[in-house]
């Protein structure tokens, strides 16, 4: 099978379809012209500075090299995972970039050292990034869901908590039912996505692969090993930042800190 | 002595304002106390102080002699019941909402007896189609008259009641008080706690005044 590289003229040329959405908000008064000039420069800037760094590492190829560039896609994933909630309690960074680290890396070093054990190095970047980044990108919403279900439910049910432990719940009876309705919540996006696969529509990967010229067994297989590590890196990543809140928002004493969960102050 | 607060004070992280100053007191049993003071003066944060609701910064509480901490909060807790204003009934129905304390791990070894509260519905002229009402149906003050009858359930050594009876009618905050003065009239070593605005319920349910003033306690007085 070929495969048809672009120039930039091509690219130019897809590029040039941004007119379409300029016409629309000009024609509408949407006045969104602006944040779609400022998007579609992002969009090209972002993309061409991550492939020139990607094309470094891809060149160096050394361990040292991988592993800092995870590291950074990790401390990203983990901030945007935290930001994405609207209240905070101390300890919140710590537990969210802890379980996003611990999950995601065990579940990617998995992926490279027993199910692709025939690559040549485990830190090959043309494997270890892309794994790394497509489990880093979904278990960021499981954390983030998990995170604000848990906050909000914790700040909205107070009365309930402190009645279960007024009547000798320990922390953890008295949490459990907000615990499980966290990690369920952080959980069902994937295995929703997981029920529609390829019927309504086909996964990035998946179709990346389809495009390079892989044959569709081969990425269709490549497809399924994935989605079972963002699956259960999903899962661990969940049970995690939830644990670890629990553990910042209840005292050994049995005491709910309903104080220590802020609403975050508007931004901008 | 049965419950001791020693020298407690907590503060307000945020803003740094003192809530609670040196409080001490002892609670013998057979006690029947009124707390009094102001909107603001710190009696509920006194009273979920007692049941160790909130952390302190200084002093302890302890019972029977024992300073109470870690793992013996829960039950503690079961001995030490404190009953908010806003009672909090979440399950289906009222039967259920007063066995719950039951499926917790520090009374798992104790079983619900439906008797006494069927006795406490009929003194509150209620039948026991009550028990099977939706919680989601109940009224400001059938939440209270539940939370009531499950606290008495659990058969505490001392029930901490802030406001607990403020959303009934006179006559039944009566026969609340009642259902209260008969519980402690079972057992001598049960005591009472009472927060209430009503000047007349302070006087029917109590032998001794405690009034705090800005989180300290002003006057203690039989």
């Amino acid at each position: 099978m070929s495969y048809h590289a672009l120039s930039y003229w091509d690219v130019a040329a897809a590029a040039a379809l941004i007119l379409i959405n300029g016409i629309v908000s000009v024609v509408l008064r949407l006045r969104m012209e602006r944040s779609l000039m400022l998007a579609s420069i992002r969009t090209i800037v972002q993309l061409l500075l991550v492939g020139q760094v990607l094309e470094w590492v891809f060149t160096v190829e050394r361990w040292y090299v991988v592993i800092v560039m995870l590291v950074v896609m990790t401390l990203v994933a983990g901030y945007t995972a935290g930001a994405r909630n609207d209240r905070h309690f101390a300890g919140m960074w710590t537990s969210t970039l802890l379980s996003m680290g611990l999950s995601s890396w065990m579940i990617t070093a998995y992926a490279l050292l027993v199910v692709l054990h025939g690559i040549e190095h485990w830190y090959q970047p043309q494997y270890a990034i892309p794994l790394m980044g497509m489990v880093l990108g979904n278990t960021l919403n499981g954390i983030s869901v998990g995170l604000s279900t848990l906050t909000n439910e914790l700040s909205q049910r107070r009365g309930e908590i402190d009645t279960a432990l007024s009547l000798g719940a320990t922390r953890y009876e008295a949490a459990l039912p907000i615990l499980r309705q966290s990690i369920r919540l952080g959980m069902t996006p994937i295995v929703n996505s997981m029920m529609v696969v390829g019927l309504v529509s086909l996964p990035g990967m998946m179709t990346g692969q389809l495009l390079s010229g892989t044959s569709p067994i081969e990425s269709v297989k490549y497809q399924i090993m994935i989605i079972f590590l963002v699956a259960s890196a999903t899962a661990l990543g969940t049970v995690g930042v939830v644990s670890l809140s629990y553990l910042q928002l209840f005292t050994r004493d049995h005491q709910f800190l309903f104080r220590a969960i802020e609403k975050r102050k508007q931004s901008r | 002595m049965l419950l001791s607060v020693d020298h407690i004070s907590r503060r307000d992280h945020r803003t740094d304002e003192p809530l609670l100053r040196e409080i001490s007191i002892s609670i013998a049993g057979g006690e029947r106390i009124a707390l009094r003071g102001k909107s603001g003066s710190g009696k509920s944060l006194l009273l979920r102080a007692i049941a160790l609701l909130d952390p302190l910064d200084e002093g302890s509480i302890s019972w029977n002699g024992e300073t109470i901490f870690g793992g013996a909060v829960p039950d503690y807790r079961r001995q030490v019941v404190y009953l908010p204003q806003q009672a909090v009934v979440v399950e289906e129905t009222v039967d259920e909402a007063i066995r719950r304390p039951f499926f917790y791990q520090s009374r798992k070894q104790r079983l619900y007896d439906p008797a006494p509260t069927l006795g406490h519905l009929q003194q509150l002229a209620r039948d026991k189609t009550f028990l099977t009402k939706r919680t989601s149906d109940l009224s400001g003050g059938e939440k209270q008259i539940t939370a009531l009858l499950r606290a008495l359930a659990v058969n505490p050594s001392v029930l901490l009641l802030d406001e607990a009876t403020s959303a009934l009618d006179a006559e039944t905050a009566r026969v609340a008080e009642q259902l209260v003065q008969t519980w402690q009239q079972e057992d001598n070593v049960r005591s009472a706690v009472w927060v209430s605005h009503d000047q007349a319920q302070c006087e029917r349910v109590a032998q001794r005044t405690i009034e705090i003033e800005a989180g300290r306690v002003r006057e203690d007085r039989p």
